[in-house]
């Protein structure tokens, strides 16, 4: 009975699976008859012979080995045969000969060129703007495998930064460094056995991700409910430091996860290939080339997707994802899909990308709570980020005496970097006003102070370059805080760790940090902004900005109704400047005339 | 042979007696004094053949303000002090040994430990076995027990030194040097710098003058050219409003007053109370108080339902929540893994590390700490580390005196031991009772961080840590951390927030609602709401 139920509710989807195996076996059996004679003339095979498919879609009775690494393959002298190989074929430097090649990801290899994930622009050009060695955050013709070594910040980014983007060498540094790099092997390479030839995935695992992303906004870190711990390596374990680690030394404990995470969501259930390699154009920050949103899937609009559309491409590549070619696919944006949400008999459906399980997605369009007037600026993210990392105080020091690994030219070359912290810290992240006018939760990023010594070792600079900006945390709970955690918190509103209240009319705030005693600027660092809107940091984008001095009275004034109309559904908040007007100039309504209850 | 030297030695003394004034002053020019005693009267003694002798002082007595010498030296003019202080938890330290012999499984109940314990704690060698029972003697005497006030510790690190005995507090050391500060004199007015020399590290002291420990790991030891003070880095948080105004520890806590009883834990014994100078529900201030701002009846803050809440629990700025202590017995010489960590707040251990990691490994020695109130030395240190630490708003539950009080959770354990041949006999283990419970102790106490207004009601209300909830941010969302999930306290009568409170303070009842708007509007919230 459960099998026929299976059948029936999943017919168009085993019908469309069917088609398509066959169309792919078609293809195949095309491909090998069309290329037969170069499959004969791959001399590789006759020593290579017991080299493994790398995917289904990659055999190499089909393709052969020259394919990818190029060579001779018409030769089977093995120099003359090997000159001109290239042992890692997505190397970005000739992908266009190799995975980029005509008939092969002539699309994917070029966007990934291009992409953010190569470039790092946004990383190198906000590290050179926030160090005040250039005048804006935003260059998207920035590519950090070519900064030059030329200033401060620069030499700081190749030493400290460059260590992630996509075609950085592999293997140049142990353990975790050293996997990271090599182009689209980055991401899409899977080493099981070093004995045998790698293999190829599109299913990436959350360590793929996390290899890179553990570092700066933590997001795959915080995904997980993994929070980096402050240095202390505990719980011991067996006489040692915790078995929970992270490179570079780094330890983490567990916090709450998101609820995707807890849901069995990897990244790339919502990263669809545009967000992650790029959508053709050049970006200079991050948030310009990642399109999906909260909305995207829980306020889900789809549309079908052409046939050109790459993501049929992606759909083919995934054993585990198989939609009817006809079918409704969320849209990202204009053409761009996600591969894995549909829709069926009304209901949305998200299939994830590593076991095919299909989970139901819930539709947030009359969600009272979220649609509050009044809220209309506030991201998903202000109220269901639970928690957001915040490595406060970032403390670089620059020794000239030392030689340190310059990550791009690959040479110990004059000059080390080290890293402090102040603190670190989970709990109620700050919001502010981000670049696209959106509420969003706000981290430092990075608050610098630099200390320069000269050659004696005597301090020859010293500057400060707080940053504060914002990011999705990766922290989604389905419970927020409650209204009066921000409408009445120094540090959510901006101010800073500490106390905000009311004293005859006035705001006032206690700052728990003694910044000035402590020698760290003049401002607590989880301050953003003062009472008056004056902001106490720099964003990371020109148009972001703290609250000002109005909006946070604005927001502290809906305190004092929260104390009896607690409910979104309140009538008081469907227009709250009248409401306003009423209780400045009625004085019979309920609240002027309170009555002691009698306990 | 022994009793020819003996004799020789004290016709040595007595000749030294005799010409003593001459003699003392001739040589300690340099000692410069204000008190009336001639040397010897408190620094040669003819009972005190059983100490140690060198050519010059067959006799002397270096520091006759420790315990032993009380009776000969000091009982004669200060024997009234000498009886109260005898009392007091500074001399007994009973809270520290009791409780944490209880939470370590080596008593069946509270208060089974005796005045004198720490006098017996002198003779602890090393671990009797490898359990918390058996290892808990080697913490307190080696230690928990360096702020005894019988342990000598000039030679700790800036910020922690102290001398033994009266001298302890009596006479302030240079915290640099390890000297008097003042010459050779007793101070009767005793500076914070003195009780800060044990009560920091997080302790109430520290956090009076806004000492918060940054964390140990090097990264923290910022920013570049900070110095540690106290055996850490230290964070400078907001200082108590006190301090702010000038008054010092003195000015409230006297140490020599009357005990009816003798106290077996903080809360037994005689303190100051706000009420004294500031009054309170039903209450004056006392006459004798200084002029300072007076318990304000009409504020909301100070109406009847808020008869059983502590001052503390309102009006302290932050608090301690240190989550996690986990102390690390090292008998072993690996000490590489520790040279990251060099400032934990305790000189012993970062004297140690830096003698032990300047040798070639080869000649590295295992770990040997000192039993602080022997000076013997034990084989293994304690190292110690946390969780994680945070300055926050309180958490809340009951003292021993059923009142609304701040609770930290200074002692969640987990206790590792390594012995000499790496052989690891405890892997981060939760101590157990021998009630077969978990050895974990919350704390009622008073966070000495009190600002002239009391927090946000908000602060307490509505706020899933503050009633024991641990870190969520949604009291029906899961705890973050488990760790922040607090453990029952210990000491009779203290106890969590049960449910019912906790409801009551989660949920916007009538009576909350009302004088919460009115708390609003007597803080002019119209004008706000006009602008």
């Amino acid at each position: 009975m459960a099998v026929k139920h299976w059948v029936k509710f999943n017919l168009p989807l085993i019908l469309a699976s069917a088609t398509l195996s066959l169309l792919i076996i078609v293809a195949i059996l095309d491909q090998s008859k069309n290329t037969s004679d170069v499959a004969l003339a791959d001399q590789c095979l006759t020593c290579h012979t017991d080299e493994h498919d790398m995917s289904a879609s990659h055999p190499n009775a089909v393709l052969g080995c020259a394919k990818c690494h190029l060579g001779n393959p018409l030769v089977a002298d093995q120099k003359i045969a090997h000159q001109g190989m290239v042992k890692n074929p997505s190397n970005l430097h000739w992908v266009q000969k190799t995975c980029g090649q005509t008939d092969c990801h002539v699309e994917w290899a070029e966007r990934v060129r291009k992409s953010i994930m190569t470039s790092n622009a946004g990383l190198v050009a906000s590290t050179l703007f926030q160090w005040q060695e250039r005048g804006s955050p935003n260059d998207s013709t920035i590519n950090i495998a070519e900064v030059p070594d030329t200033s401060l910040a620069s030499s700081h980014v190749r030493k400290m930064c460059a260590g992630c983007h996509v075609n950085k060498p592999t293997g140049d540094l142990p353990g975790e460094f050293g996997q990271r790099g090599g182009g689209c092997n980055d991401c899409h390479l899977v080493r099981e056995d070093s004995t045998r030839h790698p293999t190829l995935t599109v299913q990436m695992e959350i360590n793929v991700c996390e290899k890179c992303h553990n570092r700066s906004d933590r997001t795959v870190l915080t995904y997980q409910g993994k929070f980096e711990s402050e240095g202390y390596g505990t719980p011991f374990k067996q006489g040692y430091f915790s078995d929970q680690t992270l490179s570079g030394n780094r330890c983490y404990y567990h916090i709450t996860s998101d609820v995707h995470f807890e849901a069995g969501m990897v990244c790339i259930d919502c990263h669809d290939a545009e967000d992650v390699m790029g959508d053709g154009r050049r970006h200079a920050h991050l948030e310009e080339q990642v399109h999906v949103r909260c909305q995207t899937c829980h306020q889900a609009q789809f549309a079908r997707p052409n046939r050109e559309n790459l993501v049929w491409k992606v759909i083919q590549s995934n054993p585990v994802l198989s939609v009817p070619c006809d079918s409704l696919l969320a849209e990202v944006q204009p053409s761009i899909f996600l591969s894995n949400v549909f829709q069926k008999n009304n209901q949305v459906y998200l299939r994830r990308k590593l076991d095919g399980n299909i989970l139901k997605i819930s539709q947030n369009t009359r969600q009272i709570d979220c649609q509050l007037p009044g809220h209309d600026r506030l991201s998903c993210q202000s109220c269901h980020s639970a928690y957001t990392p915040q490595c406060y105080g970032c403390h670089d020091l620059y020794d000239p005496r030392r030689k340190q690994l310059d990550k791009i030219s690959q040479k110990e070359t004059k000059g080390h970097w080290s890293e402090g912290r102040s603190y670190l810290r989970f709990e109620e992240p700050t919001l502010g006003v981000d670049q696209r006018g959106k509420i969003m939760p706000f981290a430092p990023g990075c608050q610098v102070f630099l200390t320069v010594l000269d050659d004696q070792g005597q301090i020859q600079k010293q500057a400060e370059y707080l940053t504060m900006a914002a990011f999705d945390p990766h922290s989604t709970r389905l419970k927020t805080p409650l209204c009066e955690d921000c409408h009445l918190s120094a540090k959510r509103l901006g101010l800073g760790k500490g106390h905000l209240t009311l004293e005859d009319g006035e705001l006032r705030t206690v700052s728990l940090y003694d910044a000035r005693a402590a020698h760290l600027s003049t401002f607590p660092l989880e301050q953003m902004v003062t009472l008056d809107g004056q902001p106490t940091q720099t964003m990371s984008r020109f148009k972001a900005r703290p609250f000002s001095g109005q909006e946070i009275e604005k927001i502290v004034r809906v305190a004092y109704c929260l104390t009896c109309h607690d409910q979104s559904s309140d009538a008081i908040y469907q227009n709250f400047s009248q409401s306003l007007q009423r209780f400045v100039r009625e004085p019979d309504l309920p609240c002027q005339q309170l009555k002691e209850p009698h306990p | 042979m022994k009793w020819f030297l003996m004799i020789c030695l004290t016709f040595l003394a007595v000749g030294v007696l005799r010409s003593a004034d001459q003699t003392c002053q001739s040589c300690h020019q340099q000692v410069q004094s204000n008190c009336e005693l001639t040397c010897q009267q408190c620094h040669i003694s003819t009972k005190a053949n059983n100490v140690t002798s060198s050519t010059d002082h067959p006799v002397g007595i270096a520091n006759s303000s420790q315990p032993e010498w009380w009776a000969e030296k000091c009982q004669a003019c200060h024997a009234e002090v000498i009886n109260r202080f005898r009392k007091s938890l500074h001399y007994t330290s009973m809270g520290v040994i009791d409780q944490t012999r209880f939470l370590f499984g080596k008593n069946d109940q509270l208060f089974q430990t005796q005045p004198d314990a720490w006098q017996k704690l002198k003779h602890v060698k090393g671990v009797k076995s490898p359990s918390t029972a058996g290892v808990v003697d080697h913490l307190l005497a080696g230690k928990c027990l360096s702020c005894h006030f019988a342990a000598d510790r000039r030679g700790d690190v800036a910020g922690r030194r102290h001398a033994a005995g009266c001298a302890s507090c009596h006479v302030e050391l240079d915290q640099k040097t390890g000297k008097p500060l003042h010459g050779h004199r007793f101070q009767k007015k005793i500076a914070d710098t003195v009780c800060l020399s044990c009560h920091s590290g997080n302790r109430v002291g520290a956090d009076y003058h806004g000492f918060f420990e940054r964390d140990y790991y090097y990264q923290y030891q910022q920013p570049f050219g900070s110095r540690p003070w106290f055996g850490a880095f230290q964070h400078h948080l907001v200082k108590d409003v006190h301090q702010q105004a000038g008054l010092q520890c003195v000015d409230c806590h006297q140490e020599h007053v009357e005990h009816a009883r003798r106290p077996r834990f903080e809360g037994e014994q005689p303190s100051v109370r706000c009420q004294d100078c500031h009054g309170g529900f039903n209450e004056k201030p006392s006459p004798n108080a200084a002029k300072g701002p007076v318990f304000n009846s009409a504020s909301v803050a100070h109406q009847s339902f808020h008869q059983k809440i502590r001052c503390s629990a309102c009006h302290a700025q932050w608090v301690f929540q240190d989550y996690g202590l986990h102390l690390f017995l090292d008998q072993s010489s690996n000490y590489e893994m520790w040279q990251d960590y060099l400032w934990q707040g305790d000189g012993e251990v970062t004297h140690l590390l830096l003698e032990e990691l300047s040798k070639p490994e080869e000649l590295r020695n295992p770990a040997f700490s000192s039993n602080k109130l022997s000076g013997q030395k034990m084989l293994g240190i304690w190292y110690q580390a946390w969780t994680f630490r945070r300055w926050e708003d309180p958490i809340l539950g009951r003292d021993t005196q059923g009142r609304i009080s701040v609770l930290r959770p200074l002692y969640q354990y987990f206790i590792t031991f390594v012995d000499s041949l790496d052989q690891v006999w405890l892997d981060s283990q939760k101590p157990v009772r021998k009630d077969g419970k978990i050895g974990w102790n919350w704390d009622a106490y008073v966070p000495h961080t009190i600002g002239r207004r009391g927090r946000n009601c908000e602060s307490c209300h509505l706020n899933a840590k503050a009633v024991g909830l641990g870190i969520r941010q949604n009291p029906s969302d899961s705890v973050a951390q488990q760790i922040t999930m607090p453990a029952e306290p210990v000491l009779p009568n203290s106890r969590l927030l049960n449910a019912q409170e906790q409801q009551q303070l989660l949920k916007k009842r009538a009576l909350y609602k009302y004088w919460r708007t009115k708390a609003f509007q007597q803080n002019g919230i119209k004008k706000l709401m006009e602008k």
